[in-house]
């Protein structure tokens, strides 16, 4: 049962290994989902956003991340 | 050679066979301490049985994944590269910028040894917890390649290629490893976490993109241009952090 529980918790690490940059990326996608659905930003525009997105979301965690150690 | 041998099928496989190498040098490094601690038995015999249900993993939802529609598949998929690719790539921006530490093999190899070493019972219950040291570390270092082959290979109809990329990996670390017979703690595993990172990345962009309808300009070129904007990225985010975190301590 052990192998089990660390197979879900390694997979669950896998994507998850920052909450708040998961849920900022899930968060981004869906944005960018609904601007295209309802046709606001432009197909091509809306590959630009999601790519902006992605980067200012890892420089956001990676800022987090020095601040939080800063602070330890 | 395919019309998009360079531009998507190169990058996958490097993908794949980069991200396997960092992973079973870690893997190698427990089975080589269990190897040397408690016999070759447990060690290979774990290998075996993790290595066998991996395979079995790819083998049945590697070919399942087909019957998704394409759109939803690299979607999914995408949408799963990028929460893993830029993860990898935080953490080795963080730990080339001196905020996180290196994984260091020779300390890992050190900590297990001293584990198994620890251990008491009878000569035939340390063989069977050896083994199942050796299983669980290729069981859980494996599930990162499984995944990367799967999620590479599905994209595109690369899964062949993808998992040759990572049996390319295993076969070079157990040769290389055979013959030092000690930890390799050599390998770059930050740079290649750095470069698999961006490479995920790209991929998890650019598939996610075409799962929601995105036009890129230049099709699949669009992945060289992705991959370049990650890795400018994250080089310059790793120089902050450094300017940053050295200016704190300081």
């Amino acid at each position: 049962m052990t192998i089990i529980g660390d197979v879900f918790k390694e997979l669950f690490k896998m994507f998850v290994a920052d909450l708040r940059l998961t849920l900022a990326i899930l968060g981004g996608v869906i944005l960018v989902a609904i601007l295209l659905q309802k046709a606001w930003v432009s197909p091509l525009v809306a590959g630009l956003l999601l790519t902006l997105f992605c980067l200012v979301v890892l420089a956001e965690a990676i800022l987090r991340e020095v601040r939080n150690r800063n602070h330890k | 050679m395919p019309p998009d041998f360079w531009t998507v099928m190169f990058p996958a496989i490097t993908a794949t066979f980069l991200a396997s190498i960092v992973e079973v040098v870690e893997a190698f490094t427990i089975v080589l301490a269990v190897g040397t601690t408690r016999g070759w038995r447990p060690a290979i015999v774990g290998t075996i049985a993790a290595l066998g249900i991996l395979a079995l993993v790819v083998i049945i939802l590697g070919p399942a994944l087909q019957f998704i529609p394409i759109h939803v598949l690299q979607l999914f998929v995408g949408v799963l590269l990028l929460l893993f690719g830029m993860g990898w790539l935080r953490k080795a921006v963080l730990r080339s910028a001196g905020v996180l530490p290196l994984h260091d093999e020779i300390e890992a190899f050190a900590e297990e040894t001293a584990e198994l070493q620890s251990q008491t019972g009878a000569p035939q219950t340390l063989q069977w917890i050896a083994g199942i040291a050796a299983f669980k570390a290729v069981l859980l270092e494996g599930l990162e390649v499984v995944f990367i082959v799967i999620a590479v290979g599905a994209g595109k109809g690369l899964l062949w290629e993808a998992s040759l990329g990572a049996l390319a990996a295993c076969a070079l670390v157990l040769v290389v490893g055979a013959a030092v017979h000690k930890p390799l703690a050599l390998v770059p595993e930050n740079t290649l976490k750095f470069g698999v990172g961006v490479m995920l990345s790209a991929f998890g962009v650019f598939w996610t993109g075409e799962g929601l309808g995105v036009e890129w300009p230049g099709a699949d070129l669009m992945l060289i241009a992705l991959a370049a904007a990650f890795l400018l990225a994250g080089i310059g985010f790793a120089r902050m952090a450094r300017t940053k975190f050295e200016r704190s301590i300081a």
